[in-house]
């Protein structure tokens, strides 16, 4: 807990004598990381303080603020109600992002203005104790920051366990193979698996020998588990864009988030730099494969290193080597081919849905995870805002539905996915069967479209976030779901995005049986 | 939206409630300037989403400065802007 939980509880313990209610927003400076880059850390360091001189002005008097050594404030407000500390700090977020907090630096650009995302949970509706509060308040900053940030989120209520679920194997088995909701770590030395903690991890993926690769965004850096220790293999631990040319493990890397891996080739999406790099895994060189880093959407139909891209998210490789590559705030994939050249892959860069047309013609509604199937057919792509999930066809270069009505839901289990209603997916899948896996942010769940029947089911959670400690699936749930990987035995891993943690299940049930259920 | 005379006296109280001297409160008319007051740009602009929130309006960001929310008549004179 990056938090201090007990002195927080002494204050806290006071504010709920004789049962009055509190509130905790925890608040997340937007972007921060893209500010550090042009302010000097003296600079940065007054502005953190003009945030806090801030919140002390606007947060009521017998508010307690703590602040992490990175942009998260928690802010403590005894004798308010849920719904006013929501409001509360609703409004202030509206002058937050109109004030000047860059003011008093002798930059050109001091003017600028910020943004925060915070979570808002309070004492008694959210928990009884303060960890669990915290814990709430935090999954809410989760889903503010999932809805493109600058807004303030209540914790949901607990709600029933999903009525219109079907799982897929119900009396299945998952568990928890690294990292810890609440506590973040570093990897400066390889750690063991059990022992290792995340900070915001982003992506997955799975070598050709089933070594896994964490993308731990906060750390900058991208991690490998061999099946026993975990360690870095590219990015220091500090932001910064250096190190082409050399060891990866010793380059810099800016909150990356995605990364994709083939024929001993690993590819990470640098966002906050606006590039893609590419690790030889044999030599353990880095290098740039696409971008400038600076911002823009040109270069199509040259080499992908001169071009510019605008966030770029997620990535996957196809059996021919092309890189497919999220150009998340163009609205577009983008696509370096095998010599290295740049062309827009799909996508017209217009927000909406136009489907079953040309790639190229298409539209999406902020495009996240996207992935190549193991036959080498496809392209599947997870349309956040539409709810579904499209694919492209690399035969035809038509773009289709496969998944999801477009309307925003939890159900259609057991029925054709065309008919089913997704909840924001983030992450998809497949494995050498044809299954394909969703990761559901919004239903906090792992949806399945099982290749031996061609109907979607649930694998696990039930559209309620929680941290699932039993190891019985049926149980067992999760928190923003935003990663997915499989290996060739059948083990299903899960980023469990909010938890700060990996989970594993095997259903190679399924797959012995020829069917779900 | 209410009328001219409305918004003003709506305005005026929202400011009002913000004050704790007693005198600026009674000495304060449309376009008493606010620094005067010793409103500074934070309490400005609280006020002015308090304002949002009264009048059911969102000031777009691109038309602040404080050339435009000095005094109450002027920031009627946005919140007239949107109507």
């Amino acid at each position: 807990m990056i938090w201090p939980i007990d002195e927080i509880t002494n204050i806290a313990v006071k504010s709920a004598h004789n049962n009055k209610p509190y509130g905790i927003a925890v608040i997340d400076i937007d972007y921060m990381i893209r500010f550090c880059r042009a302010f000097t850390n003296e600079e940065l360091n007054m502005i953190k303080e003009n945030f806090l001189c801030f919140f002390k002005e606007m947060f009521p008097n017998n508010s307690k603020i703590w602040q992490s050594s990175g942009d998260e404030f928690l802010i403590l407000i005894p004798k308010i109600a849920k719904a006013d500390a929501f409001q509360l700090t609703d409004r202030i977020r509206r002058v937050f992002k109109r004030n000047k907090f860059a003011v008093n630096t002798d930059r050109a650009f001091k003017n600028i203005t910020f943004s925060f995302s915070a979570g808002v949970a309070a004492y008694p509706q959210d928990g009884d104790n303060v960890e669990e509060i915290i814990r709430r308040a935090t999954i809410a900053l989760f889903l503010s920051k999932a809805f493109r940030r600058n807004r303030v989120y209540p914790a949901p209520d607990e709600g029933q366990q999903g009525v219109d679920r079907i799982l897929a194997m119900p009396d299945g088995k998952i568990h928890v193979l690294a990292g810890k909701y609440g506590e973040i770590g570093d990897f400066s030395v390889p750690i063991k698996c059990q022992e290792a903690r995340f900070w915001e991890p982003q992506a997955i993926d799975i070598d050709e020998e089933g070594n896994l690769y964490i993308l731990d965004q906060n750390n900058h850096t991208v991690l490998k588990y061999n099946g026993e220790n975990v360690y870095r293999v590219a990015g220091d631990g500090y932001y910064g864009y250096t190190g082409d040319g050399g060891d990866a493990a010793l380059a810099r890397l800016n909150k990356p988030t995605g990364l994709a891996i083939s024929k001993r080739r690993l590819y990470i999406t640098d966002t906050g730099n606006d590039a893609v790099r590419v690790v030889e895994l044999d030599s353990g060189i880095i290098k740039t494969i696409a971008g400038t880093g600076e911002t823009g959407y040109s270069g199509d139909g040259a080499a992908g290193y001169l071009a510019t891209l605008n966030k770029p998210g997620g990535a996957a490789v196809d059996l021919d080597g092309n890189l497919y590559i999220n150009d998340i705030a163009n609205n577009v994939i983008r696509r370096v081919d095998k010599k290295g050249i740049i062309t827009t892959y799909a996508g017209s860069g217009e927000y909406g849905f136009k489907d079953e047309c040309r790639a190229i013609d298409a539209s999406f509604a902020e495009i996240y995870g996207i992935c190549t199937d193991k036959t080498n057919s496809n392209l599947y792509i997870a349309d956040y805002f539409n709810h579904c999930i499209r694919v492209v066809d690399y035969n035809t270069g038509i773009v289709a539905r496969v998944a999801g009505t477009g309307e925003c839901g939890y159900k259609g289990d057991g029925e054709d996915p065309l008919k089913a209603c997704l909840n924001r997916p983030v992450a998809v899948t497949s494995d050498i069967h044809g299954n394909l896996f969703i990761a559901e942010s919004g239903n906090h769940c792992i949806r399945m479209i099982a290749a031996a029947t061609g109907k979607i089911y649930t694998l696990v959670g039930d559209g309620v976030y929680g941290i699932g400690e039993s190891e019985e699936v049926s149980k067992f749930r999760l928190a923003n779901p935003n990663g997915l990987a499989v290996d060739n035995s059948f083990h299903l891993y899960i980023l469990d995005g909010a938890n700060n943690r990996i989970c594993m299940m095997d259903y190679s049930q399924i797959i012995a049986f020829g069917k779900v259920l | 939206m209410s009328s001219n005379y409305d918004i003003e006296e709506k305005i005026k109280k929202i400011v009002a409630s913000r004050l704790k001297d007693k005198e600026k409160i009674e000495g304060l008319d449309y376009d008493t300037p606010l620094l005067s007051l010793g409103i500074d740009s934070i309490l400005a602009l609280s006020i002015l989403v308090e304002i949002e929130d009264e009048f059911n309006v969102e000031i777009n960001d691109g038309d602040l400065n404080m050339d435009r929310i000095k005094n109450i008549s002027n920031f009627s004179d946005l919140v007239r802007s949107y109507n």
